[in-house]
């Protein structure tokens, strides 16, 4: 009797395992999480830095070539709402080892009308930088 | 930094204490190392006092972000300032006419706006960017050229100086290129409204062709409500 009540208790444990693993968060490497309301896609999201809440507005789409040996980068952002909204933003650039290249940009207001779509440009004080974040907020820095 | 000063010195004061009731007197070690911490107490028994890295008084002076929005009054400001030298800067740097590691100088900006704009101030923040992006070199600008001539007149003409060493008149580089511009603004204002909008305009001569290489504008609006 013992031993058939542990054949038992065995399976019951190694059928109810998958249903478990099922039901927790997968780990991100299983699986993408998925994009913040202010990025179209995991990948733009990973570029921008929002220190509270940019309401109704995204990114669509992030470019970036090399001009002159500068980094040039655009960002298409648009204001999914219908009312008017205010964005306060700057970029960072950092070079290949992470570092921040240059010293911190302005910030800069930038007007949405609803719905309306606008390009952002940035350019990179030097050749030294390799990558770059956007920082956004809608409130006043 | 403080807390650590006053952990050290209580454990210094606690070994003088126990050294004082002959606990460990009989070596020559442990006086050694009583005097030592004695002496490192004293040293540091003063750093457990509360201290401030400031001088305060109750005016309400307080620091800020130098590159925050600032939108006190609708006259040129701050961002302005910075958002018209990141604009020439960005669209030099990304320019061709910059290959080669160019050699430039500035020349005056006129302001015709009706309030008083510290150009040099703009023009000084485009010249550090573009110096800092290794992507230029600058020559001494008009206003700069005559403490240039004195210190080479001070180390040629004064007799002072030894010849090896000293800068030699005649090895000045010339400017390639000229960096001139302008700054004006229209202002318009109806009841409480009031708006202002600045254009500044920048050009890149080529200083012995005469032609422009490069030109760019930035526009700013500024609109107050009462």
């Amino acid at each position: 009797m013992r031993n058939s009540e542990m054949k038992l208790w065995k399976a019951s444990a190694l059928a109810i395992v998958p249903l478990a693993l099922a039901c927790c968060p997968v780990p991100a490497m299983a699986q993408a999480a998925p994009a913040p309301s202010y990025a179209a896609s995991p990948g733009i999201a990973a570029k921008l830095m929002v220190r509270d809440s940019v309401r109704d507005l995204r990114v669509q789409s992030l470019r970036s070539q090399r001009r002159n040996d500068v980094m040039v980068v655009q960002a298409e952002m648009v204001n999914t709402s219908g009312l008017n909204s205010r964005l306060y933003y700057r970029f960072r650039w950092l070079d290949a080892d992470g570092m921040q290249a240059g010293d911190d940009e302005a910030w800069k207001p930038l007007h949405f009308m609803g719905k309306q779509n606008q390009f952002v440009k940035g350019v990179a004080p030097g050749p030294q930088a390799a990558d770059f974040r956007i920082e956004m907020s809608a409130e006043s820095p | 930094m403080s807390g650590a000063a006053c952990q050290a010195g209580r454990l210094a004061g606690r070994n003088s204490n126990s050294n004082s009731k002959g606990e460990f007197m009989s070596s020559g070690l442990s006086l050694r190392a009583a005097c030592g911490a004695a002496v490192f107490s004293v040293l540091l028994l003063p750093g457990c006092q509360v201290m401030q890295p400031k001088v305060d008084a109750p005016t309400g002076v307080s620091y800020g972000d130098a590159k925050a929005v600032e939108t006190v009054t609708n006259e040129f400001g701050s961002t302005d300032l910075q958002m018209i030298a990141e604009r020439m800067t960005g669209s030099l740097l990304e320019s061709a006419v910059l290959s080669g590691r160019p050699t430039l100088t500035l020349a005056p900006v006129r302001n015709k706006t009706s309030e008083y704009i510290d150009t040099k101030s703009i023009m000084d923040s485009i010249q550090t960017r573009l110096i800092k992006s290794n992507k230029v070199r600058f020559t001494r600008s008009m206003d700069e050229m005559q403490t240039g001539v004195e210190e080479l007149q001070r180390q040629n003409q004064s007799g002072l100086y030894r010849s090896a060493g000293k800068a030699k008149m005649g090895n000045m580089v010339g400017a390639q290129y000229t960096l001139e511009g302008e700054i004006g603004s229209i202002v318009k204002q109806a009841g409480s409204v009031k708006d202002v909008y600045y254009k500044m305009t920048l050009k890149l001569y080529d200083v012995s062709a005469g032609t422009i290489e490069w030109q760019e504008e930035k526009e700013i609006r500024k609109t107050t409500r009462r």
